[in-house]
């Protein structure tokens, strides 16, 4: 197979600058391709969205606030002008006033009259002139009055003040104007100030919030003044003392506020309904008490304002005197605007974003899952490819006719044949005789009967190289269906090294066995001969002893007369020396069959056992002040009998050496710790020296003079030996005339052993 | 008790003397018939042999029996008795110097009466024969028709 590289690949060299742009695609390909970018995407679209769904909705406010303002400005401007007009008209009157020496009733009346102040300036309830009198003109004033007509003329409120005004002209002077007449506003404290201000600044001033005379007690409504002061023709009046002097009267008018303000908004908004509530109110707070106008009866400014309505609060200066305006939005005025703009955006906007986001999901997954595809199936390929290019193992596919399709590279390392010498011959080719043969009949029969010999399993067989010559393989087939064809793939590993080193290892076998048997014949032989050597110890060497001892007892019997006390002497010594010789050779046996003896592992009661073994010692000399000490309950896996030999010898030891004491004390017990159990038999008796210690377990080794402590040296030899074949260690600890302590294991210690002095292994 | 008879098999002649010593001087002044291998021995309870003419009925009040001997093991002399039934409850005794535990077993097994290991110390042997001939000769019963 060829490789597949593509020679386009290779001619398609890029320039630099178009493969960086290439790469910048390419990489925005790939972001592209990741499906947190339609995340991505979804969150920044809809963050826009939401900004100028915000935007709109702030320019929406802003709109309505500008209107609003706008609004209010043109009602307080409307207050304004309309003010000044009715100011200009009673500084009419006051002209009229100023050019006559006097003005007559009637003149006043035609004056107002030509004004036509229904038509020109509603909400003006009259024109009138009040006249200042102080008390010393009282009389002369009532009576001037009284002769123009009115002979009930009196001044409202009656009773004796120092000063006085009256209201003598009021035009119109119709049913409810002429309610005022010879009303006195000085007597009104609230009128009062109004009118002392204009007399004092010789300016225009209005009242504050009054109840006119005028009203009936049917709607009733808040009632307003403005005064402009006149003073005596041809006196001067700049100071204020001129001003209080030369005071003549006060043309002014008497305002009903929902009719000048009803007035002034209907001028200004003619025929349709105001979009805005209006309420005033006299001074800058707000009150039931001060409020002079209301649109609709709701006192905006008292309660909460309704949702969604926006509110203004203007004040205005008229003279002196302070208005406060409030201004409402009505829902008619919302109305006006399109407020479903926002709401458009923000839903046209959000389902914009969904989609944009949805649509670069799809694309992402689409490519991906082509991309996959593509990659994935040219991966697998060359993955294959590669595999068999690999392999350890030889591979060769065969038709069903038995023709090579293919080999790879160590198939044909294996036989020495290129590939395409192989491929499309018949595989019998790679095979030695019979199997070269018999291969075709074999074939073709497995394809009529489905007989299979190797096909579905493994089996060493034998290959041919190129060159003839044979080599072991180990050879697996397997089956399988390629677009309606059979085919079979033989896999093949050469095992002439295994099969080398698995005749090794039989031969090594073998030979390991023959060893193994003779020194096992060796072994049993030795055992045999030890058995046979101890036997005779036991029967031959003792009996020389009987006769040494007998016939040296004969000789201390029958010739004593003929020996004297030295001879008696020699003789006796000869028999201690045979005892010994007797003792020696019993040991020696007791070490030989403890080594000998099979083991027959169970639990050993090791505590009633050193009871047992200290009580027949006791028994011995039971004239010993012994304190035996037996831990109680140690239970030990191992052979009964060696572990009594053991301790036997431990305690006899034990017993042994403390015999110059005079408290002697032997203990058995086990020493705490965790770990493989160690007993030890402690007594205080002379001990020994540490530096002796390594030959305390060799047998026939003695660390004390015989005369001293008699023994022959074996036990603590059969200790050890009866030790170690449990699997354990001996060690032991003593110091002279401290009193020695032996200590033992029974089984091996799986962990090293731990931080112990060096005196304490054995060797 | 005169007419009992002791049979001795030993072939170490120190041994030999010491034991008639020891049976001696514990005043035991019955017959012993001494025989120095376990071919003898044999020869001596079958009556054939060198003894092929002694008295069958005349059998040993009891036989001292030592292992270790020339020709027929003492084992092999006690298994052999055992086997016959003109010898099966012969009293036999081994006293031996072996105090090998193999040895204690196989001559119970095989039917001793009785296993002594002779002790080096000849004063304890003296007392050990003492012992034996007391009771064999004077407080044991022979077993009905020998």
């Amino acid at each position: 197979m060829s490789k597949s590289n593509s020679p386009i690949d290779s001619e398609n060299v890029p320039t630099p600058g178009r493969s960086a742009q290439q790469s910048f695609w390419v990489r925005v390909g790939a972001w592209m391709l990741n499906r947190q970018v339609a995340w991505i995407v979804l969150l920044l679209t809809l963050l826009v969205t939401l900004s100028v769904w915000k935007n709109a909705e702030e320019a929406l406010l802003q709109a309505q606030q500008v209107q609003f303002e706008n609004r209010a400005s043109d009602v307080s401007d409307a207050i304004l002008k309309r003010m000044q007009a009715y100011e200009h008209v009673l500084r009419g009157g006051v002209g009229l006033l100023a050019a006559s020496e006097s003005v007559s009733r009637t003149e006043w009346k035609v004056y107002v009259a030509s004004l036509r102040i229904q038509e020109r300036y509603p909400g003006i309830q009259g024109i009138a002139f009040s006249a200042y009198i102080p008390a010393a003109r009282l009389d002369a004033h009532l009576r001037t009055i009284r002769a123009e007509g009115f002979p009930d003329y009196a001044i409202r409120p009656a009773g004796v003040r120092a000063e006085y005004t009256s209201i003598i002209y009021l035009e119109p002077f119709d049913w409810r104007n002429q309610r005022a007449f010879g009303f006195d506003m000085f007597s009104e404290a609230t009128r009062r100030a109004a009118m002392e201000r204009a007399r004092d600044t010789g300016g225009t001033a209005i009242s504050s919030k009054v109840t006119l005379v005028q009203e009936t007690g049917k709607e009733v409504q808040a009632g307003m003044l403005m005064y402009l002061p006149y003073y005596k023709n041809g006196t001067p009046h700049n100071t204020l003392a001129e001003r209080r002097a030369n005071l003549v009267g006060y043309v002014y008018s008497p305002f009903r506020l929902n009719d000048f303000m009803s007035g002034i908004l209907e001028q200004k908004q003619t025929g349709v309904e105001l979009d805005i509530d209006v309420e005033v109110y006299d001074g800058t707070q707000h009150s039931a008490d001060s409020l002079l106008y209301d649109d609709d009866g709701i006192a905006h400014a008292l309660g909460k304002p309704a949702a969604g309505s926006l509110t203004l609060t203007r004040q205005i200066d008229l003279y002196g005197h302070t208005w406060s305006l409030h201004f409402t939005t009505r829902p008619a005025f919302h109305a006006a605007f399109d407020k479903n703009k926002p709401l458009f955006i923000l839903v046209v906007g959000t389902l914009l974003s969904v989609m944009l986001a949805g649509l670069i999901w799809m694309f992402s997954t689409q490519r991906r899952r082509a991309l996959e595809m593509s990659t994935s199936s040219l991966d697998s390929e060359h993955r294959v490819r590669a595999l068999l290019d690999n392999m350890d193992e030889g591979i060769v596919v065969i038709s069903e006719t038995g023709m090579i399709e293919m080999s790879n590279p160590a198939a044909e390392r294996l036989f020495g044949y290129r590939s395409e010498e192989v491929v499309g011959k018949n595989v019998s080719m790679l095979m030695p005789e019979p199997y070269h043969s018999e291969h075709d009949g074999y074939l073709a029969n497995y394809l009529r009967t489905g007989q299979a010999k190797i096909i579905g399993r493994g089996r060493e067989v034998t290959a041919k190289r190129s060159d003839g010559s044979v080599f072991p393989m180990d050879l697996r087939i397997s089956e399988f269906s390629l677009e309606g064809r059979r085919q079979f793939i033989g896999s093949i590993r050469d095992i002439t090294e295994r099969k080398r080193a698995q005749d090794e290892i039989l031969r090594l076998n073998a030979s390991l066995e023959e060893r193994g048997q003779q020194r096992t014949a060796q072994l049993e032989a030795a055992n045999k001969e030890l058995e046979s050597f101890s036997y005779s110890v036991s029967h031959d060497l003792r009996a020389p002893l009987h006769g040494i001892d007998g016939f040296s007892q004969a000789l201390l019997e029958d010739y004593a007369a003929k020996l004297d006390d030295q001879g008696k002497g020699y003789l006796q010594r000869v028999r201690a020396a045979t005892q010994r010789m007797a003792e020696l050779i019993d040991d020696m046996l007791n070490l030989a069959r403890v080594t000998r003896a099979p083991m027959q592992r169970a639990p050993v009661d090791l505590s009633a056992l050193a009871t047992a073994i200290t009580d027949e010692l006791r028994q011995t000399q039971p004239e010993r002040a012994m304190e035996v000490v037996v831990q109680p309950g140690l239970v030990a896996d191992g052979d009964a009998k060696l572990l009594k030999v053991l301790l036997m010898n431990l305690l006899a030891n034990a017993w042994k050496f403390t015999g110059k004491q005079e408290r002697a004390r032997i203990e058995f017990g086990m020493q705490p710790g965790g770990g493989v159990p160690a007993y030890f038999v402690h007594d205080n008796g002379v001990g020994f020296d540490m530096q002796y210690v390594h030959k305390l377990f060799g047998a026939f080794q003695r660390l004390h003079a015989m005369d001293e402590f008699p023994g022959t040296g074996v036990g603590l030899a059969t200790v050890q030996r009866i030790v170690h074949r449990h699997g354990g260690r001996a060690w032991a600890e003593a110091a002279v005339e401290q009193g020695a302590t032996f200590f033992f294991t029974l089984a091996p210690e799986s962990a090293p052993a731990q931080a112990m002095p060096s005196t304490r292994r054995e060797q | 008790m005169s007419d009992k008879t002791i049979l001795l098999v030993e072939d170490n002649p120190d041994d030999e003397a010491l034991t008639l010593r020891a049976l001696k001087k514990n005043n035991i002044f019955n017959q012993v018939t001494i025989v120095r291998d376990g071919a003898e021995a044999l020869d001596y309870l079958f009556c054939t042999g060198a003894y092929a003419g002694r008295d069958a009925s005349q059998q040993p009040a009891v036989t001292l029996l030592d292992l270790k001997l020339p020709k027929v093991e003492g084992l092999e002399v006690l298994k052999r008795l055992r086997a016959d039934e003109r010898t099966r409850l012969l009293p036999v005794v081994i006293l031996t110097s072996s105090k090998e535990e193999q040895d204690m077993l196989n001559g119970y097994r095989l039917g001793a009466n009785s296993y002594i290991c002779k002790p080096v110390d000849f004063a304890k042997f003296m007392e050990a024969v003492k012992q034996l001939g007391l009771y064999w000769l004077v407080l044991n019963e022979i077993p009905p028709g020998n």
